[in-house]
């Protein structure tokens, strides 16, 4: 993206800001929708989620610092409502977080925007088997691809205790894919 | 059987699609929600016949009302504290309710919270992805 702080100018001038937010748009919904389904599973659930995430970033533009880069504030907000989202759906089931996550990944072999195969399944079946923020690291770094360093941005976290939380997930996944 | 090594296997996509020309028409949808023109106010209190009905409607029922109310034992229908609590903790997220907040009411809560170290600690013991928070 050009210069950061040019184009968050243009998303504040009142002149300019519907072109540069649907250049946002363009630049950042194939990232964030695949951030967030990763989180929430279901397609149409995603579809909710995100289109909450660009509202919520349009209404608090005039709110950013340049504390951090627009990059991980974006994917900040998209984190937080995935994350809100999951909690209320599971407090109005009354299970916990793994539990809605567990029967999300049940429901993914009749879901037409899944044509993931035996093995992709089984790699879902033991991410979900995760506690919450392993989960989230596992997603983030091994199918968004996303270095440490951003990782860390986002989600406030060293990029120490991201490295011991990606270990401990990716020996957890073997020992259950190779379990099974 | 061959075991699996996630760092040195060929990887392993997640296997979510998205329905045809969903992001093209993702675009469109958000930037028509953004630039959705508020309602407006239909002009409707300018018709006369409106003013007279509305004026005979009030009577009618502030009457109504009177005499119902002086008849009957008022119920206990209100809201509980908890059940508002639960609504508002299913219902509407921790952005929601900051919109809501300005300074005072920091100020209000600051005082009507009590917080020491011991509480926090034992908060944040039970809340292991508080971490997410932290930058907000």
């Amino acid at each position: 993206m050009q210069d950061e702080a040019l184009f968050i100018r243009q998303l504040l001038d009142p002149k300019t800001q519907n072109e540069a937010f649907r250049r946002l748009l363009t630049e950042y919904q194939r990232p964030l929708y695949r951030h967030i389904r990763n989180i929430v599973l279901d397609h149409d659930d995603t579809d909710d989620v995100l289109q909450n995430t660009f509202i919520k970033i349009f209404n608090n533009l005039k709110h950013f610092k340049g504390e951090s880069k627009l990059f991980s504030w974006m994917y900040r907000i998209a984190t937080n409502e995935a994350i809100t989202f999951i909690n209320q759906r599971a407090r109005k089931a009354g299970i916990s977080n793994e539990e809605l996550q567990s029967k999300a990944v049940g429901k993914l072999e009749a879901d037409v925007n899944y044509d993931g195969d035996e093995i992709q399944l089984k790699l879902q079946k033991a991410v979900a088997t995760l506690p919450e923020k392993q989960q989230l690291v596992f997603k983030m770094k091994y199918f968004e691809e996303l270095k440490y360093e951003e990782i860390s941005e986002i989600l406030g976290t060293s990029v120490g205790a991201l490295k011991a939380s990606y270990h401990h997930a990716v020996k957890k996944i073997e020992e259950y894919l190779n379990s099974v | 059987m061959k075991k699996f090594n996630l760092e040195n296997d060929p990887k392993i996509t997640s296997g979510f699609t998205t329905p045809d020309q969903y992001f093209e028409q993702m675009e469109a949808r958000i930037m028509d929600r953004l630039s959705a023109p508020e309602t407006k106010v239909i002009p409707l209190w300018h018709r006369s016949s409106v003013w007279m009905s509305s004026i005979a409607a009030t009577l009618l029922l502030a009457g109504g009302l009177t005499i119902y109310y002086n008849n009957q034992p008022i119920p206990a229908t209100s809201l509980d504290d908890a059940t508002v609590e639960t609504y508002l903790q299913a219902n509407v997220n921790s952005y929601d309710l900051i919109q809501h907040l300005d300074e005072s009411d920091i100020q209000a809560l600051e005082k009507s919270i009590v917080l020491n170290n011991d509480a926090v600690e034992a908060y944040l013991s039970d809340h292991n992805n508080l971490d997410l928070y932290l930058n907000e």
